[in-house]
């Protein structure tokens, strides 16, 4: 270690774990009490930032499939589903799903069987014997009231046709998330923040 | 065994060659808007768009690091980034997208400019992205963060209709990293098939997912611009949306609703209803309406029969 001085060694370890989101909210803290009084830390700072830069853009190399042992995510994609992962198992799951349609399917799979769960009705009790008769005596009173369900009838499907059956009003702000979380999984969403609703100045 | 692993091994290098060359080619662009999403920095940005008149103008904090942007004003943060939207005051309609189509970038556009300048005393690059020779966006990006300064959006004319400005920037991003891995998220999963259109305009579809009230909702970029939309049954009324403001392309009435970073297009076509919120163009938008359902009603007979029957 002759030559190489520890306290720069350090900061240079610190500005790379900075980088990589690792410090303590305490550690992130002193590296930016660091970087807003030391210009010669900014500096260090910045350099690291661009050989950073410069690695990413080295191409990646696919390894292929049958280098590789059985990848597929098994349990990981449950925790996925119920957001259970860091936010780098997140990344690493989303991209290994994009690419490997067998785990794709199993999470189209886990996740129908999540909202079937979801959906299953309480358990009730029966009402079978309490269809009611219609007695023959009550047989006239059935044809005139049989008479007004017609004439009842015509008048909604007159409705149907020439009123204007709207469904409700959309709300945007739903649907605005949904642009917004699906637009920032694209490249550049940084540049503008796609929508995000902004209060005026 | 010498002759082929020498063959794996020629034909690696050949793949690495052709794997950099292509990219050199092809991913300009792709290059700085993946360099300014990976970047650190915070800072407040002032963000405006001008639309058939209307102009629109907000000012957001901006906290971004680890590929996540914190964003927002007052108390009212949101975390956004990676295909995950969580709003702090707000935790339980946190969403995660799964992405399973990726976007190439449209060739017809080109990179210019490159020129050097200074900006809060940092070095910046000015670059434009030009299509079939006109300049469409213009970005002022940190040469050390990677972070974009400045952006300007322009119509085929060559008007500005779009900027971000940073008005204050520090290439730092204090006390973010305790919020990227917070949150539960409910997680989006692309629909097997989709029934929205597979693309309009240059734009097409890259993934379709289910949205509220039995909507589906497609997501379409051209790898620089993207839309989402939103297509429902039946008839939703659009007409009393707040701030909308009407908007006529080839004789058909549409209502719009302007944001500071995006436009809003709602329409009524004869058996649905359709919401588009991009940040797009106003002619790339207006090729995007002109191949989707156009907005109108059907006859009185079959809307009875379709009520009726189905």
């Amino acid at each position: 270690m002759a030559g190489v001085n520890p306290l720069a060694y350090r900061r240079e370890e610190l500005f790379s774990a900075f980088l990589d989101g690792e410090l303590t909210k305490a550690e992130a803290e002193f590296v930016n009490e660091v970087l807003a009084g030391d210009e010669e830390a900014m500096e260090e700072f910045r350099g690291i930032q661009q050989v950073r830069r410069a690695l990413r853009m080295l191409p990646d190399l696919e390894i292929p499939g049958w280098l590789l042992p059985d990848g597929h995510l098994g349990e990981q994609l449950s925790a996925y589903l119920d957001g259970e992962l860091s936010a780098d198992e997140q990344r690493r799951v989303s991209d290994h799903v994009i690419s490997c349609a067998d785990c794709r399917a199993e999470l189209h799979d886990l996740d129908r069987a999540r909202i079937a769960v979801r959906s299953l009705p309480g358990v009730e009790t029966g009402q079978f014997d309490q269809i009611p008769v219609l007695p023959r005596s009550r047989r006239r009173r059935a044809v005139a009231a049989g008479s007004i369900g017609i004439a009842a009838a015509v008048v909604v499907i007159l409705g149907l046709a020439f009123g204007g059956q709207q469904q409700p009003s959309i709300t945007l702000d739903d649907l605005t998330s949904q642009h917004i979380a699906r637009a920032s999984a694209e490249p550049g969403f940084a540049v503008f923040p796609a929508g995000i609703e902004i209060s005026a100045p | 065994m010498i002759a082929p692993r020498l063959a794996i091994l020629g034909t690696l290098v050949v793949a690495a060659v052709t794997l950099t060359v292509s990219a050199a080619l092809a991913d300009g662009l792709n290059e700085y808007l993946e360099e300014a999403d990976k970047a650190v920095y915070s800072g407040r940005q002032v963000v405006g768009t001008t639309w058939g008149g209307v102009q629109e103008m907000g000012i957001v904090d901006v906290r971004h690091f680890g590929g996540m942007a914190m964003v927002g004003s007052g108390p009212a943060y949101t975390m956004i980034g990676q295909g995950k939207v969580n709003a702090l005051d707000s935790p339980d309609s946190a969403l995660a997208y799964v992405p399973i189509a990726r976007a190439p970038v449209n060739h017809a556009y080109d990179i210019a400019g490159g020129e050097l300048s200074t900006r809060f005393g940092m070095t910046t690059k000015t670059i434009d992205i030009v299509e079939n020779g006109v300049v469409r966006m213009r970005m002022v990006i940190d040469t050390a963060t990677g972070a974009t300064l400045e952006t300007e959006v322009f119509d085929a004319d060559g008007n500005r209709f779009r900027f971000s400005n940073m008005v204050d920037f520090s290439p730092s991003a204090a006390g973010m990293e305790d919020y990227v891995d917070d949150g539960e998220y409910r997680v989006m999963l692309p629909l097997d098939e989709a029934g929205v259109p597979d693309g309009a305009g240059r734009y097409r579809l890259i993934d379709a997912y289910p949205a509220p009230a039995e909507a589906e909702h497609g997501f379409y970029t051209d790898g620089l611009f993207r839309f989402s939309l939103f297509a429902f049954d039946g008839r939703h009324d659009v007409s009393n949306i707040e701030n909308g403001h009407a908007w006529a392309v080839d004789g058909f009435e549409y209502v719009t609703v302007i944001k500071p970073a995006a436009v809003w297009v709602l329409w009524n076509a004869p058996d649905q209803t359709f919401a588009l919120v991009g940040d797009l163009p106003p002619d790339h938008l207006e090729e995007v309406v002109a191949d989707l359902p156009r907005p109108g009603q059907r006859n009185w007979f079959v809307r009875a029969w379709r009520r009726m029957f189905g």
